[in-house]
């Protein structure tokens, strides 16, 4: 059932991906065919307009030039005939405004609009210059009445009309269009552009709507994609914290073990004796003529009695080992709570005695912390068993007679933080390890001997604790790793200084 | 007969209490039985007096067996070794028989059946 469900959220994914990729250019397409769509019905609605501005020049080239008064007043009315809506004003060349419509509305509407007028007009102006209208104006225009030349398409056609279009149309902007239509005069009008092409609001809408359903369904898809990548990482996040869960264990078994090891051989020693003089009491015992002879059963019972003290003695050796053994395996918490580390260094310590003793290295403890630390025993214990490991490791290759073995560690306070500290004599090591020296699988140790992964796993046991892991080495001279954890702040120590120094005796 | 001689035995371990009870205990069983508490001192004692058998820790300081059992094969290649390991150098105890071993045995170890290997590598020889 979950097969099914998950495979249908996969598809799910998929689509909501699809759709996100193709949105973008969707949402393009919408927004520029809507504009050119816009655009095109609006340049036949400004058409009509150019064509109406192309008619007034018309109609005023064929009045009578004498009649200046009625020549103006027949344009006034054929202008407001021809722009109801719009607003209009005809200039003087070089000098004031003549005709004005009832409505400048318009004008006032746009800020911009004094500056798109003289532009408009600037243009107007250079248009009739520039070509043959000035020659054919006065050809046609000169004889009034005579509408042979102004009947031909042609010349309509090619009165030129300056116009000021916004580029992309809206209902709101302003339409500017200008001509001269004779020597001394220049019309201007100006439109909203909503006003020439009615419907165009509605088209606007139209691309709005389009618009805004591509944006409402790409945020849909973007909402079921992040979830989706979010599952993915909470999934991935909490697979590799199993995973990392796993190595820091099996690392953990690993450092027991050899521990374990180690103290295994350490018991036999004193199992052996104590086997031996048990035997040696039974031979002693398994003498017949003996007991005849009270002289000699004395000897014997002398015998017997050095017997069971050497006996007790290895006896209390296998229990001082196993009392710590358990004593280790009670510290296994791996919750933060304030630990004594100096415990923990004196236990690791005495635990690592029998590998340092074959390897005859001094072994020395200097706990001078008073702080105990915040964090996860079981880690501490892991880090340091860690860190003694690979001290004893690194004594291993220093010949004895060169300089002598020695591992010390070391607890101290500092600012806020405990530290604790494994120093040996070894060869120390060059900085091209020592920069590497936690990455996982570098190993300086030979292939099979080392699995790379100690002190990874340490430096991120004392991350997981808010802490810190560094290395000192200087090559000759030996290797200092230390262990900076945070302080339980403003707390006395559980534990007093005179019962570590009872454990220490 | 050989059996009528005492046989000469070097004992070597680092562990005094271990080395006194078996000393002893070999003693009663009819052998002379020299002690040492390293390699070196093995070899010194093995210079000054020819030994049958030699009994030899694997696990020591300074000189490890191996290294010792390889002096005693080169030196005194007429005396024969066996081998006393704990479970935790049983790899090496077997690449000590490579070296030349006579056998080897698992500490703790029952006394008769030590008697009965240290009788059998004097025959040999």
């Amino acid at each position: 059932m979950t097969q099914h469900s998950s495979s249908q959220y996969v598809f799910r994914w998929l689509a909501s991906r699809i759709f996100l990729l193709c949105a973008g250019p969707l949402l393009l397409l919408a927004l520029v065919s809507g504009k050119s769509l816009v655009t095109l019905y609006g340049s036949d609605a400004l058409n009509l307009l150019r064509n109406n501005m192309r008619g007034i020049v018309a109609q005023f080239g064929m009045l009578d030039e004498t009649h200046k008064e009625s020549r103006l007043q027949v344009l006034e009315q054929s202008l407001r005939i021809q722009f109801p809506l719009g607003s209009w004003t005809v200039t003087e060349t070089g000098g004031g405004h003549v005709l004005i419509s009832d409505a400048p509305a318009a004008q006032n509407k746009a800020p911009q609009s004094i500056e798109q007028f003289r532009f408009a007009q600037a243009g107007a102006d250079s248009a009739a210059n520039s070509n043959t209208y000035d020659a054919t104006y006065d050809a046609a225009g000169g004889t009034a009445g005579n509408a042979a030349g102004w009947n031909s398409g042609d010349f309509f056609a090619s009165i030129p009309v300056v116009e000021v279009v916004p580029s992309v149309p809206f209902p709101d902007d302003l339409v500017w269009m200008a001509v001269k239509i004779s020597r001394e005069y220049t019309l201007t009008v100006w439109h909203r552009y909503g006003a020439l092409f009615p419907d165009m609001g509605l088209a606007w809408g139209m691309v709005g709507v389009v618009a805004f359903a591509l944006l409402a369904m790409g945020f849909y898809n973007s909402l079921v994609f992040s979830s989706y990548v979010q599952e993915r990482f909470a999934k991935e996040s909490a697979l590799r914290r199993k995973l990392e869960q796993k190595v820091i264990e099996a690392n953990r078994l690993s450092a027991m073990s050899t521990m374990v090891a180690g103290i295994a051989h350490e018991i036999n020693t004193p199992v052996s004796v104590m086997t031996e003089e048990a035997g040696w009491v039974q031979d002693l015992l398994a003498d017949q003529e003996v007991n005849e002879n009270s002289e000699k059963r004395d000897a014997r019972d002398a015998d017997i009695a050095r017997s069971m003290t050497t006996i007790r003695t290895q006896g209390e050796r296998c229990r001082e080992i196993t009392h710590n053994l358990l004593r280790m395996a009670r510290k296994g918490v791996a919750d933060s709570a304030p630990v004594d580390i100096n415990a923990i260094a004196e236990d690791v310590v005495s635990l690592s005695r029998h590998r340092a003793g074959a390897l005859s290295v001094l072994l020395v403890t200097d706990t001078q912390a008073t702080v105990p630390a915040l964090a996860a025993s079981a880690h501490v214990q892991q880090i340091l068993l860690n860190l003694m490991s690979n001290a004893l490791d690194a004594l291993e290759d220093v010949p004895v007679q060169d300089r002598e073995r020695q591992v010390t560690v070391r607890t101290e306070d500092g600012e806020g933080v405990v530290m604790l500290s494994v120093a040996d004599t070894g060869n120390g090591m060059p900085y091209a390890a020592k920069r590497r020296i936690f990455e996982p699988f570098f190993t300086t140790k030979p292939a099979g001997k080392g699995t790379g992964l100690g002190l990874a796993i340490s430096y991120a046991l004392a991350r997981r604790n808010n802490g810190h892991l560094s290395v000192e080495s200087a090559q000759g001279e030996g290797t200092t790793f230390t262990l900076t954890l945070p302080a339980v702040e403003a707390q006395p120590r559980f534990s007093s200084g005179d019962e570590n120094v009872g454990g220490t005796a | 007969m050989t059996n009528a001689q005492r046989l000469h035995v070097l004992l070597v371990d680092d562990e005094p209490d271990f080395l006194s009870v078996i000393a002893r205990r070999l003693e009663r069983r009819e052998c002379t039985v020299v002690t040492a508490e390293s390699g070196v001192a093995a070899l010194e004692i093995l210079e000054k007096q020819p030994v049958d058998v030699v009994i030899l820790d694997v696990k020591m300081p300074e000189m490890d067996g191996i290294e010792t059992l390889r002096r005693i094969r080169s030196g005194f290649p007429e005396t024969e070794v066996i081998m006393l390991t704990g479970h935790a150098d049983l790899d090496v105890a077997i690449s000590g028989m490579a070296l030349g071993a006579y056998d080897y045995l698992l500490k703790p170890t029952d006394i008769d059946e030590l008697m009965f290997k240290v009788r059998d590598a004097a025959k040999r020889q």
